[in-house]
């Protein structure tokens, strides 16, 4: 050591405490920071068997349990699951028995009038009247047999088809269907079901963030963490593994949906017969698209879309879907693609 | 006179190592799958490693990285047909024996896929 004169130690020993001395503020001050520094939310993954397919809520929350707001969210798309889905028993089931209905809830003609009005939007390439083709065909039902129907079949099934003959009479909340007529509102009551169940979480917590996946429909509670988008992967439509992925998406808010003819499909003599029929011809859509996605800020509205633009194709009418706030990402049979305008706005971070 | 000795560089140093070793993002993790049964968290399975074994009447089988119900007692077999994973996005689910079999996300690359 050296010799030091008692002043020395004296202020070598103050300007040591001093230098520890800040050194300890500094890090209990950091320890504070990163103890009362907001946390980021933590994410409650809930998955149940809902709408012929599974339904999967993500959702976080600040001030209430995400457990409660999952549990909200599911018991809404049961109840759509027994007042929509499923066979033989319900309202519309009961419509299409008899033709007719009266006195019909505000949400069933809600949904009715939804449907109707897509189609024509569309021209009629989402059509919820097809029910009558969609069984001849055998897609009606998970257990149904596939076949290839008859030219004949198809012509007699194709004259109980079309929605402009349903009858709307919104005095009397009545709907009457002509001789023959189904109508069917399986196309959208599984994103009906996802945007209730969102509006229901955020009716219990308005901050409340994460996304509900109803089998590929997709609706956005809110922003990752309250500020990042969550990341949606377009499912390549001939890729060998569901988990195969040709775009990704980038969604802060809405809702996307993607029709594919990988679905549900039987082949025959080499050729593929997929469940989403055209309503000109009765039989399963050529229009060169294979997969269509549709991001709308409604997860009903982008379900129903996404079928039309798999109709359509790359039909001029496909042009006018933007108008009707719907962006369209199509995957052609030669793997081009196709977007509206204004798509590419979700392919950035 | 130096303000600071040896031993307080030392310590100095021993302090940044510290630091940056507690702010280093922790490693990728070893890829697992977790198998939940009624919601509870039952088994955590190393992909890494080839396994067999059964639970609540299914066979799971672990092979090259990938998990797998092999046969199960369920009527639907739907978690059967849905064959291997090896990434987060979707699970094995089988509704009937209430169990889900999924690969936690960690740094993926998306959050759910539109099909």
């Amino acid at each position: 050591m050296h010799q030091l004169s008692k002043r020395n130690i004296a202020s070598f020993l103050k300007g040591r405490v001093l230098f520890y001395g800040i050194l300890l503020v500094a890090a209990a001050a950091i320890l504070t920071y990163l103890f009362l520094r907001e946390k980021p939310v933590e994410y409650y993954d809930r998955t149940e068997y809902y709408l012929g397919t599974y339904v999967t809520v993500r959702v976080g929350s600040k001030t209430l349990s995400p457990l409660v707001l999952a549990d909200a969210a599911m018991k809404e798309i049961k109840r759509i699951d027994e007042k929509f889905g499923g066979r033989g028993s319900g309202t519309i089931a009961q419509l299409n028995a008899t033709g007719q209905a009266n006195d019909l809830d505000n949400e069933t003609m809600f949904l009715i009038k939804s449907a109707l009005k897509v189609a024509e939007n569309t021209g009629g390439a989402f059509d919820p009247t097809l029910f009558t083709l969609t069984a001849l065909w055998g897609f009606d039902y998970a257990d149904s047999e596939n076949r290839v129907p008859l030219d004949s079949e198809i012509v007699s099934a194709l004259a109980k088809t079309g929605y402009r003959r349903v009858e709307l009479d919104e005095n009397n909340m009545a709907v009457r269907l002509p001789e023959g007529l189904t109508l069917d509102l399986g196309g959208i009551a599984k994103g009906y079901a996802v945007d209730l169940a969102i509006a229901r979480i955020k009716s219990l917590d308005p901050q409340a963030t994460g996304f509900i996946d109803a089998g590929g429909d997709i609706g956005v509670i809110g922003p990752k963490y309250g500020n990042r988008p969550w990341i949606v992967g377009i499912r390549d439509p001939r890729g060998n593994s569901v988990q195969d992925v040709v775009e990704y998406i980038y969604l802060y808010d809405g809702a996307v949906a993607t029709s594919g003819d990988y679905e549900r499909f039987f082949v025959v003599d080499g050729i593929r017969y997929h469940h989403i029929l055209d309503p000109k011809t009765g039989s399963p859509s050529r229009s060169g698209a294979i997969s269509a996605t549709v991001i709308n800020k409604s997860a009903m509205l982008a379900d129903a879309y996404a079928t039309a633009a798999f109709v359509m194709g790359k039909d001029p009418g496909i042009t006018f879907l933007p108008r009707y706030g719907t962006l369209v990402f199509l995957v052609m049979e030669d793997r081009s693609t196709f977007k509206s305008p204004g798509f590419e706005v979700y392919q950035q971070k | 006179m130096k303000f600071l000795g040896k031993f307080d560089w030392l310590i100095i140093v021993i302090l940044i190592l510290a630091a940056i070793i507690l702010f280093i993002p922790h490693g990728q993790s070893a890829p697992i799958a977790e198998i939940y049964h009624d919601g509870r968290l039952v088994m955590t399975v190393d992909l890494r490693v080839d396994s067999h074994f059964n639970l609540e009447g299914m066979e799971i089988a672990v092979s090259g990285g990938r998990i797998s119900v092999v046969d199960s007692d369920c009527p639907d077999r739907i978690c059967v047909n849905q064959g291997a994973i090896d990434r987060p996005g979707i699970p094995i689910v089988c509704v009937p024996n209430r169990v889900v079999i999924k690969i936690p996300a960690g740094d993926t690359q998306f959050d759910a896929i539109t099909q």
